[in-house]
């Protein structure tokens, strides 16, 4: 849910880029072009208005063409106290 | 967009580092208030499988065959810088959306629980839940202008709390209030781990 989409190639240029173009619907290319600002799952869903699980299911499909990474973030700042830290000193500052 | 940077070095930019932090309570208790008043607050919609209890309440005449329902829950993001983002989710308060916890719980930080003095009984399932998976938790008693004001110790001994979970008084219309009780969540995470309870994830 909170897992980083980053654009894993881009489609500018390359040959196969047209054919691979062709293959995607108009979600998936809405959606991989808000994957540019390395937006979480959740962000990317709320961004195109759409629920999770069909996010979930375009990213699929983007990944499986190589277009978009995945990454899950989450655990290296759950046990992290300087992390930790850092984020209680920024929200006392909000 | 916070994450857009000038620095990508196409697939070699650092992903940033996510904390989840849930918001739980009771139906109306004021979690999209709390949420929505410290951070910019979107509606995030999930398909998800229908339980019995909701299909008694969703009318399925006409639509025998749904299995899912649309849920959506409330869902702040705090940019802190680009590699650091605070996600928080308002977990949907009714019973009938328990079945999605488990996935919301997973990875996250720890959670806010919010309470009403005037409804105090709603939020037992959400400490029972928190204190079942082991996740860092601070109960915040939201301070409607029409309810009643009690001693913390009343209220900690009426929630059956244990002396490490936090209790703090709260209004959530203020940004600062909501601020506080994120503070304590955070702070009350950290000092378990300094002690050596480590954050277990829910699965």
């Amino acid at each position: 849910m909170v897992a980083v989409v980053t654009v894993a190639r881009s489609m500018m240029g390359g040959d196969d880029a047209a054919e691979i173009m062709s293959e995607l619907g108009p979600e998936h290319l809405r959606l991989l072009r808000f994957c540019s600002s390395r937006s979480s799952v959740a962000d990317l869903a709320t961004e195109l208005d759409l629920p999770l699980g069909v996010v979930r299911i375009l990213l699929a499909d983007l990944r499986e063409r190589g277009l978009v990474s995945i990454h899950q973030p989450v655990s290296a700042g759950l046990h992290d106290v300087r992390i930790l830290k850092e984020v209680a000193d920024a929200l006392r500052k909000l | 967009m916070p994450y857009a940077n000038s620095e990508q070095t196409g697939d070699r930019q650092p992903v940033p580092v996510a904390i989840k932090i849930l918001v739980a309570g009771g139906f109306g208790v004021g979690k999209t208030t709390l949420v929505s008043s410290v951070s910019e607050v979107r509606p995030l919609r999930t398909e998800e499988d229908m339980s019995e209890p909701s299909s008694l309440v969703d009318q399925l005449d006409g639509v025998e065959r749904k299995t899912t329902t649309t849920v959506a829950m409330d869902f702040g993001r705090i940019s802190i810088s680009d590699d650091l983002v605070v996600y928080l989710f308002g977990t949907p308060g009714q019973r009938r959306f328990w079945f999605m916890w488990d996935e919301l719980a997973y990875g996250a930080l720890g959670a806010v629980v919010m309470a009403d003095t005037r409804r105090l009984a709603d939020c037992f399932p959400s400490i029972d839940y928190f204190e079942r998976n082991g996740m860092p938790f601070v109960v915040a008693v939201n301070c409607f202008d029409e309810a009643r004001r009690y001693p913390s110790e009343t209220m900690r001994s009426a929630l059956n709390l244990t002396d490490d979970v936090p209790l703090l008084l709260c209004d959530a219309r203020q940004r600062a209030s909501s601020r506080d009780v994120l503070v304590a969540l955070v702070e009350h995470a950290v000092a378990r781990l300094s002690s050596g309870r480590h954050v277990t994830p829910a699965r």
